[in-house]
This record gives structure tokens, C-alpha cells and sequence, in this order.
């Protein structure tokens, strides 16, 4: 998918509709990858954040589609991808404070964050180190 | 009484002095936190009333969650009230140190901590 060189055999998915009643899902994901990849609590509490505000904004942007979120580990740091599918939705109904406390929690988290922005989908990439 | 909603997020209302105590126990994000708006509608009531939120049992907060609690805060403090955090760890606390609100919205250890006067 969107990890490309991280092997294979380190690589977790998980597919998710884009529904907000799934983030919780999203979340127990992280955490488990986290912990199985050997991350400690803390950087499993920043995975968990960080994956939680970009599929909540992802939710907010499109509708009728899906989410795909792959993470790796790569030596001491954890490599995330999260795509998108789906129609845009209307920006008027996003909440300009939410949006800008969402940027700040990523922007403090995952500074490397980067985000492709295309009619039919988005790619969100991002690494986190090791607390 | 508590009262559960979806995912299992609670609440239980309680009054020490003069401020209303909101105990959240569960993960507040886009999903749940509009039932905390409907518990802090239903709590901010009167004239210049306070409210705490506790968040001892919160172990996950996100953006969607911290800005109702901003967009509550202004608006009980236009009205002469005040909102305050109660009991805050952990994730949370990060997410409430890493925007600065921790700045703007009072917080204290326990609800026995909230001024009286």
C-alpha cells in the first residue's frame, strides 16, 4: 500500500468504513501494533492520538468510502500510512477550532506528517520515534 | 445516577458547594463527545453557573472533545459562570498541555480542590 520498503512480514492493516462509530476500532488497532512491535506505552498513546485525529479529519472530509491504515516498524521508529477513498464533502460544516487544535496535536506528535490531498482520495503519512 | 451511552461512555452528575460536577468515564472522540455537549446543556443551567468536568476515568481525549470543552468554557464564562477540569491524566492531559488550554481552562486534582467562594 502506502508503506512501501517496510517488509512485509512487520506490516499491519486494518480497513475500516468512513464512519466515526469505527474510531474506536482504529484506536485498539494502534495500540495492539504498538505493543506488538515491541513501542512503549507512550509512543502507543501517541499513535493512538495521532491516527485518531487523522481519520476523525479524513471523516469529516469524505464521505462514502473507506479508510486503509497500515503501520510498520522501521529500527526505532513506527511508520504510519492512512488512504482515504470517498467523495469530499462540504468544508462549511467542518469546526475551524476543531481543525486547528487537530493540526496542532499532529503538527506536536508527528511533525513529519504529510498530507496528499486528491479529488478521489488522500494519503496521510507520518513517523513517530520511540518515547 | 449513571447513565451509559454508546461505547460505554458515562456520566454521573454530583454538586459540591456551588459547582455542578460532570464524572465522564470512557474515551471521548468525534463519536461520543457530542453526548458530552448534551450532558454540559444540560448541566449549564441558571445564572452564572459552574461546572466541573471530571475526568479521572477519561483515558483517551481528542480535538472534537477538547473543543467542546473550549466552546463550553467561553460560554459560561459570557454568562458570569465558570467551567473547570477536575482529575485530568495522562493522554488527556497531553492533549490539554500540547494546545495550551491547560492555560486557559482552570484545572484541579479533585473536585474537593474547586474554590467555594
Amino acid at each position: 500500500m502506502a508503506l512501501a520498503g517496510a517488509a512485509f512480514a512487520q506490516r499491519s492493516s486494518l480497513e475500516i468504513p468512513l464512519d466515526s462509530a469505527h474510531i474506536l476500532t482504529v484506536r485498539l488497532f494502534a495500540g495492539g501494533v504498538a505493543r506488538s512491535l515491541g513501542f512503549d506505552d507512550e509512543t502507543g498513546e501517541a499513535l493512538k492520538l495521532v491516527m485518531t485525529e487523522i481519520c476523525s479529519g479524513t471523516i469529516e472530509r469524505r464521505r462514502d468510502g473507506r479508510i486503509a491504515i497500515e503501520i510498520a516498524a522501521d529500527a526505532d521508529r513506527l511508520r504510519a500510512a492512512v488512504v482515504a477513498t470517498g467523495s469530499p464533502t462540504d468544508d462549511a460544516f467542518r469546526d475551524e477550532a476543531d481543525t486547528t487544535y487537530r493540526r496542532t496535536l499532529i503538527e506536536a506528535l508527528a511533525p513529519d506528517a504529510a498530507f496528499v490531498e486528491e479529488e478521489e482520495r488522500s494519503i496521510v503519512t507520518f513517523t513517530l520515534p520511540a518515547a | 445516577m449513571a447513565e451509559a451511552d454508546e461505547m460505554d461512555l458515562t456520566f454521573e452528575d454530583a454538586t459540591v458547594g456551588a459547582w455542578k460536577i460532570l464524572a465522564v468515564a470512557g474515551e471521548l472522540d468525534m463519536h461520543t463527545s457530542p453526548a458530552l455537549q448534551e450532558r454540559l446543556d444540560s448541566l449549564s443551567v441558571g445564572d452564572t453557573p459552574k461546572v466541573a468536568v471530571d475526568l479521572t476515568e477519561v483515558p483517551f481525549m481528542d480535538s472534537s472533545s477538547l473543543g467542546i470543552l473550549v466552546s463550553n468554557f467561553k460560554r459560561l464564562q459570557e454568562r458570569g459562570g465558570v467551567l473547570a477540569i477536575v482529575g485530568v491524566a495522562g493522554s488527556p492531559q497531553k492533549v490539554l498541555s500540547i494546545t495550551g488550554i491547560d492555560r486557559v481552562i482552570p484545572i484541579f486534582d479533585a473536585a474537593t480542590d474547586l474554590p467555594q467562594s
